[in-house]
């Protein structure tokens, strides 16, 4: 049974939110536009972050995070759901059922990472911006929760793919498998399997850059970070 | 009626309230209709095509793929064989979605009824739009007036650049202007090696790049291709890391990527250049055998140097100190291949060029022209050539005056014409054609435009988008946006090798748009004279097709028997690629007439002394023989210091597209990262300087120079320089669609002093002074 | 004066029969102000819940603030009706029923608030039909239901021999009202078995009950305290909100009491003596409110994390502060004052005292909420949350106060708002004859 993870090397990364702009087509995902956007409700599933700069003129430092859902072995979010609309599958991803969420939002406030995000209206795409919906996956109602699933649908076709043609899904497949993995030009990020001890993902995890954020909370990140030089 | 014992009532009462909290086993079955757990793909693979094209949202041409479900695009990726990006996009390539579903789009061909700019149009039939261009075109052409066609463009490098330029050189009009900026950097290379090209790199083997100038990661072409680069160089090869430094004025995103940030000032780039070169000179540190073997006028270079730039002198022009120059140089001299890059964006002054000179001569200096990881020359596919076309009748000056003695070595001089114009000097443009560009919001001073659009008797624009330029049209007649056209390219600068990008329309047009290549050609037709036989192509797919046969015969990377068989190959993949780079093939990579290097730059003191110019009149400061080396050239500054005591840096961020996508939601929620700005511009403010000012973060500001004033959003950012305000491209938008005019901010470009680089012709971005006030 | 057992019955069955003016101005009045709720509630539930001022990362707001200022102010009633009935307070007696009012009226509120935060309230049974005994929210969901039940089934019991009095003893009422009575009574009789199973039920309950309100209220707690966000995360935060809730709740009852005493003119029966006892109450939950906060912030301050200090620093200096220090100010300062001074002898000094703890009361849930979501854990460097409560959610705020002073002041103009039975002395003498 796989275990998908990723790994995102901070070294590489130039902070140019390639991936960002991929997941938001990739996902359907609505724009929150210029009211919304300061009102701080506008939706990434995945976001680049940057660390506050520190040190003193001119000799500064910061970091750009790309900071996608980290899919925890142990997840606070799904722990606290009241009606299990949200759940970790047996691949180790962490899902949404839109069709469940009652939109409480225990969730968004018990993720440390705060990943998750909700719909508080109606996602719009004016005609005729909804002829670039993907047909792959679904739309999403006013009132719900939703964040990045590692491109779940993705990886759903690709493993039947696989099965069809009697084979596994390889490693090589599914680096680049999450359309924010796929887009990135500077190659930093890769996802796999990690129960898969010679996969990238895993090889990469055992490297002495390898660190996950708030590993001290127990969450078990999967996806795991590569720190600069 | 039946007495209900308490007890009774209480039993009942305990067991509804158990039944609030029963368990969910059972019911789960019978109401798992409710669960909508995500699924797989609701659409099997086999009903979406993946179209290979080329993104044409930016200069670059990325070749990217397209996915199509019925009939809609859905999705862009990167298209793996194209050697610039193999696979990878930028998020501009994202929104073309949002260019081609665009709802304010211009959906037919417009006809101003009301004054200009004020915005009632009527929709008129293609042929009637054609037909009144072709009459205006045929009118001032019998009146030997075609010179006074004036066609601004910033046509990414590709057939449509290609087909404007024959347009107006067969036309008859010497009036064709580009905006893209970078002639300083062609400039430099045909000044010292000869041809009138931006430079190529062999990124895969370099081992320390000096980045002056503007933000490489974020700010460069093509982009896409240095992302690619950084990553590679900083990890790509275990044996080896390369060490970056970038040189400019604020702490960018490839500041914080770079291994170190040098805080240096727009225009002062040729200082630090020079300042290095003194200290490489003096240690002779430099590539003895390149300079003995491949370089002209080392001597006086040396002579020059050694006298004028010493690392102290340097320090006091740069603010760099003189330790930093010194070590720079000697990391740039210890760790080879090095190279030296002056930048692509808008940290440009009036001194472009010779600071573009300065920092080639760096890369002289230590051998690292045409070598492994060093600046090659860009090799151009070998299309097949053009009919010559006849020029017709005495050649005309141009109007923005490059080539002639205000701009002598300019190709283009686009910021220059406003006041040319204004003044009727050399003469008055009849028609305005407008392609991808729009001055009435890039151009410096931006709304001085208005003046000079209202001289001009007949403007047609062929945007797809409502922008402030477009709003003054008489005519507009609406190109297809890239998803919905024949459109081809070849990487500005980039790889070396040669490398074309083709691609069909992904979808079929939206609205009644059309082409603007075959609008070109309809009109070559009509007009008559020379044309017709010149453009003999029904449409701009048929000309594609008579230029890429001279690919298919140099074989490469499509090896058919027919012609026939190399378009389907090409269309279907998308990319041609040439045979791979050469190194040390000198003939080509020197076309002086010394067949070397030129230190001396002897072109242009021929050029100067056959004008008869007088390098004062150029408002340079040197003397001629001064002039034709390397020299650091002292920035003009807009602006007297006691009254407007901070310099302006105006800078693109990777979310700004331009004019190509003004009106893309998904970049404007992503513009400021480092701010964590969405949906408008700012202006960065030093700590200190902002303290000293009484301006706290977010306040708002007026940024006032004086060309003119906006108001702005204060930003105190500790990675701005003390004596600078930087402020994005973007902000500010009047017009461009319902996204683009809810963006707040304001235009920088409003506040740009036009000035130009005299010797290029480039517009100076970086050469306006301001001061900042709360409002 | 001894008022006679006559002139109490008299005094407080007549307002049952007529309706003032005044009364009739109100209710208007307080229906307004929940029309508006309506109005604002319809306008969110079709937009969506972008009408109000939430965001990423504030994700609760007021309707929170709402729920646990509510479930919080119910406390009052089953501490006074129970607790102290555990512990033989006597005094207690007659403001039993006026408290408990307060219970059983402000916990639909508490609990409608959440069905108003909800993004899809229509699958508000999805938390029935597939709950996760995992989550603090289905916890939430049990305790309060059962809490609202029973308090309504205590309150009814309570109730039951006074609404068979008003059946029987007021006659000049409309006839609606007679049968209103007639049908609650169940048939009660007043038989010496009844008072005795009454009783017995009454006392059962009133152990559960005692257990409720403390499980409740730290439950409430423990949706904010099972997360791992820095100033949620405490181990004080499940008593804090217990100690919180009576002490807002018993503040409620001083206000409530001096209205009614004043409305119904129970000057004799709700006597200074009662408000005496409240008093030292008061002064008691007072000190401890305090030692909590005390406890809480000192702990953080020595700590010194990272992300517990943004937050502290938000409270103490920062946007909070004016909310933070007002807080305060009303929750220990101007009480206690008052309770040591003033309210000795003055009863509207001691209902001012109770108007200001629940304003405090009202603002500790806001700064037990908000602040911490302003700063989530990965973001509390980068970035801070700002609020700002919109229209939409004042209207409700003040709609679903208006429904509690609704459905009190219904109450009372219907029924006898001290309980009669419980005084009189014919029931004691049956009650003791059958226990000797």
């Amino acid at each position: 049974m796989p275990r998908w993870g990723m790994v995102i090397d901070l070294d590489k990364c130039t902070g140019c939110q390639s991936c960002t702009a991929a997941c938001r087509v990739e996902n359907n995902v609505p724009f929150a536009g210029p009211e919304q956007a300061e009102l701080g409700r506008p939706i990434f599933y995945n976001e680049v972050l940057e660390e506050e700069i520190h040190g003193h003129y001119p000799f500064l430092k910061t970091q750009f995070v790309p900071r996608p859902c980290f899919h925890c072995e142990n997840p606070p979010c799904v722990k606290v759901c009241p009606v299990e609309a949200t759940y970790r599958d047996k691949e180790g991803v962490v899902l949404m059922d839109y069709g469940r969420c009652i939109g409480c939002r225990l969730c968004t406030t018990a993720c440390p990472y705060a990943v998750r995000y909700f719909n508080w209206s109606a996602p719009q795409f004016p005609a005729p911006l909804d002829q670039a919906l993907n047909p792959d996956v679904p739309a999403r109602p006013k009132g719900v929760v939703e964040k990045c699933t590692f491109c779940t649908h993705r990886l759903r076709a690709a493993q039947a793919q696989a099965e069809e043609e009697g084979r596994e899904l390889s490693d090589a497949e599914a680096v680049l498998l999450p359309a924010c993995n796929q887009a990135c030009p500077a190659s930093a990020r890769y996802f796999g399997d990690l129960e898969n001890p010679e996969s990238s993902v895993s090889r990469l995890s055992r490297s002495h850059r390898a660190f996950r954020i708030f590993e001290e909370l127990g969450t078990e990140p999967s996806v795991y970070y590569l720190k600069s030089e | 009626m039946t007495k209900i014992t308490r007890r009774d009532f209480i039993k009942l009462a305990g067991i509804s309230a158990a039944a609030a909290s029963l368990s969910s086993c059972g019911r789960e079955r019978l109401l798992s209709i409710w669960r909508q757990p995500n699924g797989p793909s609701t659409t099997p693979p086999s009903k979406s095509a993946w179209v290979p094209t080329v993104c044409r949202i930016c200069p670059a041409g990325c070749g990217v793929l397209v996915r199509v479900v019925g009939g809609r695009a859905v999705n862009v990726q990167g298209n793996p064989r194209h050697p610039l990006n193999q696979g990878k996009v930028c998020p501009r390539a994202q929104a073309a979605l949002q260019v081609l579903y665009d709802p304010d789009r211009i959906q037919h061909p417009l006809r101003r009824t009301s004054k200009r700019g004020e915005g009632q149009w009527e929709r008129i039939p293609w042929e009637e739009a054609i037909a009144q261009v072709a009459r205006h075109l045929m009118s001032i052409r019998q009146a030997g007036q075609s010179h006074t066609l004036l066609f601004l463009h910033d046509a990414p490098p590709g057939h449509m650049q290609e087909l404007i330029r024959r347009f107006c050189q067969a036309y008859g009009s010497p009036n064709v202007v580009a905006a893209d900026g970078l002639d300083a950097e062609r400039l430099t290379h045909l000044l010292t090696q000869g041809w009138f090209d931006l430079a190529a790199h062999n990124w895969e083997e370099t081992a320390y790049v000096l980045f002056f100038g503007g933000s490489f990661l974020e700010d460069w072409q093509p982009q896409v291709h240095m992302l690619r680069a950084y990553s590679y160089m900083r990890r790509g090869r275990p044996d080896r890391r390369a060490r970056m430094v970038q040189i400019g004025p604020r702490f960018s995103v490839s500041a914080a990527k770079a291994d170190e940030w040098v805080p240096l000032l727009p225009g002062r780039q040729g200082a630090l250049a020079l300042g290095m070169a003194h200290v490489i000179i003096r240690e002779r540190l430099y590539d003895h055998d390149f300079v003995l073997n491949h370089t002209e006028g080392f001597a006086d270079f040396v002579a020059l140097v050694q006298e004028q730039y010493a690392p102290d002198k340097v320090a006091g022009l740069t603010g760099v100190p003189a330790e930093t120059i010194q070590r720079l140089a000697r990391e740039f001299v210890g760790n080879r291949p090095a190279v030296a890059v002056a930048g692509r964006g808008l940290a440009e002054g009036t001194n472009a060029l010779f600071s573009h000179v300065a920092v080639h001569a760096l890369n002289a200096l230590v051998g690292s022209v045409d070598v492994p990881g060093g600046v090659l020359r860009p090799r151009q596919p070998p299309f097949t050539p053009w009919q010559p076309a006849p020029s017709e009748g005495p050649s005309q000056p141009r109007l923005d005056g490059a080539g002639s003695l205000a701009y002598p070595l300019a190709a283009s001089a686009l910021h220059a014409l406003p006041e040319r114009i204004l003044a009727g000097i050399p003469y008055a443009p009849q028609v305005l054609f407008l392609y991808e560009v729009n001055p009435l919001f890039e151009g410096a001073g931006a709304s001085r435009w208005r003046d000079v659009f209202q001289r001009i008797p007949f403007i047609v624009s062929f945007s797809s988008f409502m922008d402030e330029s477009t709003r003054y049209a008489d005519l507009v007649l609406p190109n297809h946006t890239f998803l919905e056209r024949w459109v081809d390219g070849t990487p500005p600068g980039g790889l070396g090798v040669p490398t074309v990008g083709v691609g069909r329309p992904v979808v079929g047009p939206l609205h009644d748009t059309r082409h603007t290549g075959d609008v070109l050609l309809t009109l070559a037709r009509t007009v008559g004279g020379p044309l017709p036989d010149l453009f003999p192509w029904r449409d701009f797919e048929e000309l594609l097709r008579f230029r890429t046969h001279g690919l298919f015969e140099a074989g490469g990377s499509i090896q058919t028997d027919s012609f026939d068989q190399f378009w389907r190959e090409l269309v279907e993949q998308g990319t041609w690629v040439g045979a791979p780079y050469t190194f040390g093939q000198w003939e080509k990579v020197f076309t002086t007439s010394s067949g070397r290097f030129q230190f001396r730059l002897n072109q242009l003191e021929e050029t100067l002394s056959e004008l008869g110019v007088n390098t004062g009149h150029l408002g340079l400061e040197g003397k001629v023989d001064v002039l034709a080396l390397p020299h650091y050239e002292p920035p003009r500054r807009a602006g007297d210091e006691s009254e407007y005591p901070l310099h302006l840096v105006p800078y693109r961020v990777i979310a700004d597209a331009g004019c190509r996508a003004p009106n893309a939601p998904l970049l404007w929620e992503m513009y400021g990262l480092h701010l964590k700005e969405m949906w408008q511009n700012w202006a960065e403010i030093h700590p200190e300087t902002a303290h000293h000012l009484g301006i706290s973060d977010g306040d708002h500001i007026w940024v006032e120079s004086p060309q003119g004033r906006v108001r702005l959003k204060a930003r105190v950012y500790e990675g701005a320089m003390p004596d600078a305000v930087n402020v994005p491209l973007g902000g500010g938008h009047t017009a461009g669609g319902r996204w683009a005019s809810q963006v707040g901010g304001g235009n920088v470009a409003e506040l740009i002093v036009p000035q130009t680089d005299p010797v290029a012709g480039t517009v100076a971005w970086c050469s306006t002074r301001v001061k900042v006030y709360r409002t | 004066m001894q008022t006679t057992q006559e002139e109490i019955l008299t005094l407080l069955l007549t307002p049952l029969t007529r309706t003032s003016l005044g009364f009739i101005m109100l209710v208007g009045l307080l229906l307004l102000i929940m029309a508006g709720g309506a109005a604002a509630y319809v306008y969110q539930f079709v937009n969506g819940l972008s009408v109000t001022g939430m965001n990423r990362p504030v994700y609760w707001g007021l309707y929170i603030v709402n729920f646990v200022f509510f479930i919080g102010l119910a406390h009052s009633g089953t501490f006074i009706s129970a607790i102290l009935k555990l512990v033989g307070a006597e005094w207690r007696k007659p403001l039993a029923r006026a408290a408990e009012a307060i219970t059983v009226f402000s916990v639909p509120f508490g609990a409608g608030s959440i069905l108003i935060d909800l993004g899809r309230v229509e699958r508000s049974a999805n938390v029935f039909l597939f709950g996760r005994f995992e989550s603090p929210l289905l916890w939430d969901v049990t305790s309060v239901s059962l809490y609202l039940f029973s308090s309504i089934v205590f309150f009814y019991l309570s109730l039951l021999p006074d609404i068979a009095r008003c059946r029987d003893e007021l006659l000049d009422v409309p006839r609606w009202q007679h049968q209103m009575y007639r049908i609650l009574a169940l048939g009660w009789k007043g038989h010496p078995q009844q008072y005795r199973r009454l009783e017995k039920v009454l006392s059962g309950m009133t152990v559960f009950m005692s257990m409720l309100v403390v499980i409740v209220h730290t439950v409430v707690a423990f949706v904010f305290s099972m997360t791992v966000q820095p100033g949620w995360h405490t181990a004080v935060m499940g008593p804090f909100f217990l100690v919180g809730a009576v002490f807002s709740g018993s503040g409620a009852v001083v206000v409530a009491m001096a209205l009614l005493r004043r409305a119904y003119h129970l000057e004799d029966i709700l006597t200074h003596k009662h408000f005496d006892y409240m008093r030292k109450l008061l002064i008691a939950l007072t000190l401890v409110w305090f030692y909590f906060i005390v406890a809480e912030h000192l702990t953080t301050l020595y700590g010194q994390e990272v992300e517990e200090m943004h937050i502290f620093r938000e409270k103490f200096t920062g946007a909070f502060a004016i909310p933070f220090w007002t807080m305060f100010t009303c929750c220990f300062v101007i009480p206690l004052v008052i309770f040591l001074t003033k309210g000795k002898k003055s009863i509207g000094w001691m209902v001012v005292a109770g108007l200001v703890i629940n304003v405090g009361m009202w603002l500790e849930r806001y700064i037990v909420i908000v602040p911490t979501l302003t700063r989530p854990r990965l973001l509390s460097g980068l970035t801070t949350g700002t609020y700002s409560p919109t229209w939409v959610e004042w209207a409700i705020t003040a709609a679903c106060f208006a429904g509690l002073f609704l459905l009190y002041a219904l109450f009372t103009r219907f029924f006898p708002i001290v309980p009669i039975w419980e005084r009189s002395e014919e029931i004691e003498a049956l009650l003791h004859e059958t226990q000797t």
